[in-house]
């Protein structure tokens, strides 16, 4: 006697047989899926490239001296065009050799008669390289970010991560179109031509980048800090990736003659391709402007918003924030006890827009000042100054005393920085003897007596 | 049968393909260093070209009689390093004749070349047949992250040096790709 045999419908999968609970044939198909996505992702030959660009990518941009720290669009950006540009081309290249896996090791007739169709075939092959690839810019993304966040808080630009994964979606499924049509040997190159041609092409060609440049977007410019992203335009380009990775998937599962997918299948999927196309390219952007960001009106002055003095700036040099920041932070527990301390600091001109009182702390000599820096100008900006009434009948200054002058250099030498100035003042050297309390008691004396024209009180002996 | 074997009249055709083909682009440079420099440098399209001829010549690397040459009784293995170092050679003389190449930027093509196919070697006998990876890789990242601050140049960026540091580099990165791959052929056949 033979055991009865059991047939299952062409299109239908063993979880799928009838008397099984419908509980139980989900959980085992994800139970199957699971187990296939393991084992391609293990066995996968972008395993170990994508690992080594993943590690290579961390490295760098954590240990590169970089102007985009503290700044999280500009993270953000870099590594989009870190990811689209190494991780992606790379997964594409890889997606286009796995594509003709089958014909290589001689399966292709039998996944001519499997039970699914070669989209899904196509799709086993390449979404573990998708998988991997969008693994890998997370982790070089979050290691960015991290670096980010330690100078300043912050959100990253979700429509541009978004759109990056999306992206990687497309160059892996343009990687897998090209991969089943084409030789084995030549599939990768081309890929490789393609790709990034595609992602170059844009930059080369006069407003390229802004109108038909969007089909492939791989932004490569910095936003300064007024420029916000422009979600919409970022989450549309993003559908029409996706849109587009699945097109490209049905037209390289076309390549196995005996499950190929269905032209109305294709014809569906080419619509909506064309629909979204549509979407991306219809909102005009002028001259001058980018695609996925847009000028935000904000308030024409930015200031931090961390512990220790509120510094302020015009909107446009905003970039200088998150070190000033950092550098505010530990100005204020260095500062702690002092009343003298100014709350606002502000740029030259700033402090008008602001409508509060604010001192003057000049313009920094770098765009983005270093942490030294900016305490030599906290240090500064505090130092005790004769008040407006300390005016002589001769026109001249009252004030400004030589022991007052050892504030600053207390305060330098606090925060472990060369002293602003002051370490010249006779006060110096016995004030360094006393102890923090004592020290803030005879500054905090001495800063008052400085704004009301008088003479600082003598420094107590240690 | 053995050129044939090795996808060598394949190769050559492509590295043709490919040489015209840059002849005819504009001449254009690419940014190096596009995420890490404050002002990239530039990368003149024709030092591309000979890291897509080195991906392009992977093939060479994996016989279609591998096994049989590892068991041969004669040494089908020089033959193979032979006809490995003619296309190789052919590629060089295409690449000297490129009419868009000043005269004095000729030895750094070539390096450049050399170098990359030193890689090739390199990523075919740890990779296998995905040994383009490697030039691949490193050409990704040299126009990503190969330079920083105002135009200086990583010191992994061997093909940007000045040509005294790129020579050597390129020679040294061949020497140690044939040396690996004969290494791999000793040891066992290089199937992929």
């Amino acid at each position: 006697m033979t055991a009865p045999t059991t047939s299952v419908p062409r299109g239908r999968s063993h979880v799928e047989e009838p008397g099984v609970p419908a509980g139980r044939r989900a959980s085992a198909c994800a139970r199957q899926v699971r187990r296939v996505v393991a084992t391609e992702v293990r066995t996968s030959p972008a395993l170990l490239p994508i690992a080594a660009l993943t590690v290579i990518g961390c490295l760098r941009l954590a240990s590169a001296d970089a102007q985009w720290v503290g700044y999280w669009q500009n993270t953000t950006l870099k590594v989009h065009t870190y990811a689209c540009i190494v991780i992606g081309i790379v997964s594409g290249a890889i997606a286009a050799w796995q594509a003709g896996r089958s014909r290589a090791a001689g399966l292709h007739p039998m996944e001519n008669t499997a039970t699914v169709d070669g989209a899904s075939i196509v799709l086993r092959a390449v979404a573990p390289i998708w998988l991997l690839a969008t693994t890998g810019f997370l982790l070089v993304l979050a290691a960015a970010l991290g670096r980010s966040a330690v100078v300043h808080a912050g959100t990253p630009p979700w429509g541009l991560v978004v759109m990056t994964v999306a992206v990687l979606g497309m160059q892996v499924a343009a990687g897998a179109a090209l991969g089943a049509w084409l030789p084995r040997r030549s599939a990768p190159v081309v890929t490789i031509v393609v790709l990034y041609a595609g992602g170059a092409a844009p930059v080369y060609v006069e407003g390229g980048e802004r109108t038909w440049g969007r089909l492939y977007p791989i932004v490569q410019q910095l936003w300064d800090p007024l420029m916000r992203e422009a979600p919409a335009r970022l989450l549309t380009a993003s559908a029409w990736l996706m849109c587009v990775a699945v097109l490209l998937v049905l037209v390289a599962g076309r390549r196995w003659a005996g499950v190929r997918p269905s032209l109305t299948s294709l014809a569906a999927a080419a619509t909506l391709a064309a629909v979204s196309a549509g979407f991306v390219l219809v909102p005009q952007v002028a001259p001058g402007e980018q695609f996925a960001s847009v000028r935000g009106a904000g308030d024409p002055v930015a200031c931090t918003n961390g512990s220790g003095p509120t510094f302020c700036v015009w909107a446009d040099h905003a970039d200088t924030l998150p070190s000033v920041a950092g550098a505010a932070s530990a100005f204020a527990r260095a500062t702690d006890g002092l009343t003298f301390i100014p709350t606002t600091l502000a740029e030259p001109g700033v402090a008008r827009a602001l409508g509060r009182p604010a001192v003057d702390v000049g313009a920094f000599t770098a765009p983005v000042p270093s942490r030294e820096e900016a305490l030599a100008a906290l240090v500064t900006a505090s130092a005790p100054q004769p008040g407006p009434t300390c005016i002589g009948a001769d026109g001249a200054v009252i004030g400004g005393s030589d022991a007052a002058r050892a504030i600053p250099a207390i305060l330098s030498e606090r925060l472990g920085i060369p002293p602003v100035f002051g370490a010249d003042s006779a006060a110096y050297p016995r004030l360094e003897q006393l102890t923090v309390a004592r020290q803030n008691a005879w500054m905090n004396a001495a800063a008052e007596a400085e704004v009301h024209c008088a003479e600082p009180p003598p420094v107590p002996a240690s | 049968m053995l050129a044939r074997g090795v996808h060598a009249p394949e190769v050559l055709a492509a590295a043709a393909s490919v040489v015209v083909l840059f002849a005819a682009l504009p001449v254009v440079s690419l940014p190096v260093g596009m995420i890490t420099a404050d002002e990239p440098v530039r990368l003149p399209l024709y030092l591309i070209e000979p890291i897509l001829l080195a991906i392009i010549a992977t093939p060479l690397c994996f016989s279609a009689a591998s096994t049989l040459e590892a068991t041969a009784a004669r040494r089908a293995r020089r033959w193979h390093a032979l006809t490995i170092g003619v296309v190789v050679a052919l590629v060089c003389g295409l690449l000297a004749m490129q009419p868009n190449v000043l005269s004095q930027e000729v030895p750094r093509v070539l390096a450049t070349y050399l170098g990359s196919m030193g890689m090739m070697l390199l990523g075919a006998t740890t990779l296998g047949q995905l040994g383009w990876l490697v030039p691949l890789a490193y050409l990704l990242m040299l126009s990503v992250i190969g330079a920083s601050g105002f135009g200086e140049l990583s010191f992994w960026a061997w093909s940007v040096q000045p040509i005294g540091t790129a020579a050597p580099s390129a020679l040294l990165l061949l020497a140690a790709g044939s040396a690996a791959l004969a290494a791999r052929w000793r040891t066992r056949a290089l199937t992929g």
